[in-house]
């Protein structure tokens, strides 16, 4: 294992990206915004022909892309759905992203798709679990992928790894990257009361390939709070902060504004990418 | 231990319905293991109904959204999702419509809701290029019979007792608010399938209709031309031809000589 652990593919990303979905089709291929470069689902793209591929043909021509996937359900122990990473591969073939990911979480049980990003235990057996997944989904698609930590609800009572080492475990065990989503990390850690400032500082820095950076709903259930991950709001001020955390231990990570519910105008999302790239810019002329 | 199988077993109960799933093995805190379950049966059933009324936003207008959300609840317990792309779910509905009692006043339902599946496929259907009309006029006129057409991917055919894609139309977005649809107008003979100018949806004559349904089992023309002229034996089969090629449903074409 670990044989993708050095590949370049394709040319590297470069600083702040976006989250290219439907709506902005017409608008980003009008103005061609100066963005470092986009990322999309892969899922909406495993069909064989129309609109989608006909936009991100003439998109992918101005920018480097990242292929992003909710659907590998990497951390079930149904059998990887051949079909589904068949589909991802058609798609790496056709647009020779720079990166492709997948989340840390499970989403089938025999047969049936619950189409969620849900939580795993941190367990040596899932980590064993994990490692032979993402092992076995790299040789299928014959590239390395980034595995990204998910914002969760709920903690295992038998959960006996840190989800910080667990992830630093399995990127080293089966030559996957880490794609540290920032938000999830604030979600996770108010959620569950841990430091989301030492989770960051846990992580080690040479697995690190990509950042995310999103909006939270904050649910009220009697009084209580508890913080869901929705991608349909403006990045917290507190994400914000953690992000300069990031930028600190993870200088240059190409990161990303991702927005999918209640898609706002084009312009915000690139406000959002102009905030996080004078971000990166103060950390990267520092580590320089 | 609890295995990872067990765990999965138990938290795919619990998003099916059992409040307590997972109680014992979730972290309480200040809230309890049912109520962390429950926020992600909220998100699995919030999600899988969007993505439902993505695909049949119709549908979703005909019922209203509340009925929707519980619609969708119902058919999501008999027909979840058996992928990890949502593009494919709810292919099922417009079958699960046919026997879903409490829409049952809304015979035509079903019928709509085929014609949004169809969309939704000719949407994500390949892009093809269809052979040149030259290609076709060198064909000799006693070869034609033999002639077997392949239709394009990702086609749908539907016929519907009621006017539903006159229904389809008025509830799609550039419509006008004032427009009637006579349930009594009676039949009709749909296409749904995506050409150079977009997806399409084309009310059929009977004949042509016919015509398109036996060439996509795999007919000869000759075969497709008597099953449409049975069908409608005032069919102008020619002409039911030339439309089919004008709005792209035939892609390709061979000569299959009987045998013999």
């Amino acid at each position: 294992m670990g044989q993708y652990r050095d590949d370049q593919q394709a040319p590297a990303l470069d600083g702040v990206g976006i989250g290219l979905r439907a709506p902005h089709y017409a608008d980003v291929l009008a103005t061609l915004p100066s963005v470092g470069w986009l990322e999309v689902h892969g899922e909406n793209y495993f069909g064989a022909g129309g609109t989608p591929h006909v936009y991100l043909d003439a998109i992918r021509a101005h920018y480097p892309l990242s292929v992003h996937c909710v659907g590998m359900s990497l951390g079930a122990v149904d059998p990887l759905d051949r079909r589904h990473l068949g589909h991802l591969k058609n798609l790496i073939a056709r647009y020779q992203p720079a990166l492709v990911s997948d989340h840390l979480c499970w989403g089938a049980f025999e047969g049936t798709y619950f189409n969620d990003l849900l939580p795993l235990p941190y367990t040596e057996e899932a980590l064993s679990h994990l490692t032979d997944r993402v092992a076995e989904a790299q040789d299928i698609l014959g590239r390395q992928m980034l595995v990204e930590n998910v914002s969760s609800y709920l903690e295992y009572e038998h959960s006996v790894i840190a989800e910080w080492d667990f992830l630093n475990a399995l990127a080293d065990r089966s030559g996957s990257g880490i794609l540290l989503d920032i938000n999830n990390i604030h979600v996770s850690a108010c959620n569950h009361g841990f430091d989301a400032r030492a989770f960051i500082d846990a992580i080690d820095p040479a697995f690190v390939q990509e950042m995310h950076l999103a909006g939270f709903a904050v649910n009220e259930i009697d009084g209580r709070e508890i913080l869901i991950d929705h991608h349909g709001a403006r990045v917290a001020e507190a994400v914000w902060a953690l992000y300069e955390h990031a930028c600190a231990r993870f200088p240059g990570t190409p990161t990303l504004i991702e927005w999918d519910t209640d898609i706002p105008p084009l312009t915000t999302l690139l406000g959002e990418a102009e905030r996080a790239r004078r971000i990166m810019g103060a950390y990267d002329a520092v580590a320089a | 231990m609890l295995s990872l199988h067990d765990l999965q077993r138990r938290f795919a109960a619990g998003l099916g319905g059992e409040a307590n799933a997972l109680d014992g093995i979730v972290r309480s805190g200040t809230f309890s293991a049912a109520e962390r379950l429950q926020i992600y049966r909220n998100n699995y059933n919030i999600s899988l109904a969007a993505a439902l009324g993505d695909v049949y936003p119709v549908v979703e207008q005909l019922v209203g959204e509340g009925f929707f959300s519980w619609l969708a609840h119902q058919f999501v317990s008999v027909h979840p999702s058996r992928s990890g792309n949502l593009h494919d779910f709810g292919a099922e509905l417009p079958v699960f419509l046919e026997s879903f009692e409490a829409a049952a006043d809304l015979a035509y339902l079903p019928d709509v809701a085929r014609v949004e599946w169809g969309w939704h496929r000719a949407f994500h259907a390949a892009d093809v290029e269809p052979f040149p009309l030259e290609d076709l006029a060198a064909v000799p006129v006693e070869e034609h019979e033999n002639l077997r057409f392949s239709v394009r991917p990702g086609m749908t055919l539907v016929a519907s007792e009621f006017p539903a894609s006159g229904i389809w139309e008025a509830h799609q977005p550039e419509a006008a608010t004032d427009i009637t649809v006579d349930l009594d107008t009676g039949a009709e003979w749909v296409l749904v399938l995506r050409n150079d100018h977009g997806v399409q949806v084309v009310r059929l004559i009977q004949g042509m209709y016919a015509m398109l349904q036996a060439i996509a089992s795999g007919a000869t023309f000759g075969d497709a031309c008597e099953h449409a002229h049975e069908v409608a034996p005032d069919t102008d089969l020619g002409g039911a031809l030339r439309d089919l090629m004008a709005l792209g449903a035939l892609i390709d074409f061979e000569i299959c000589r009987p045998r013999g």
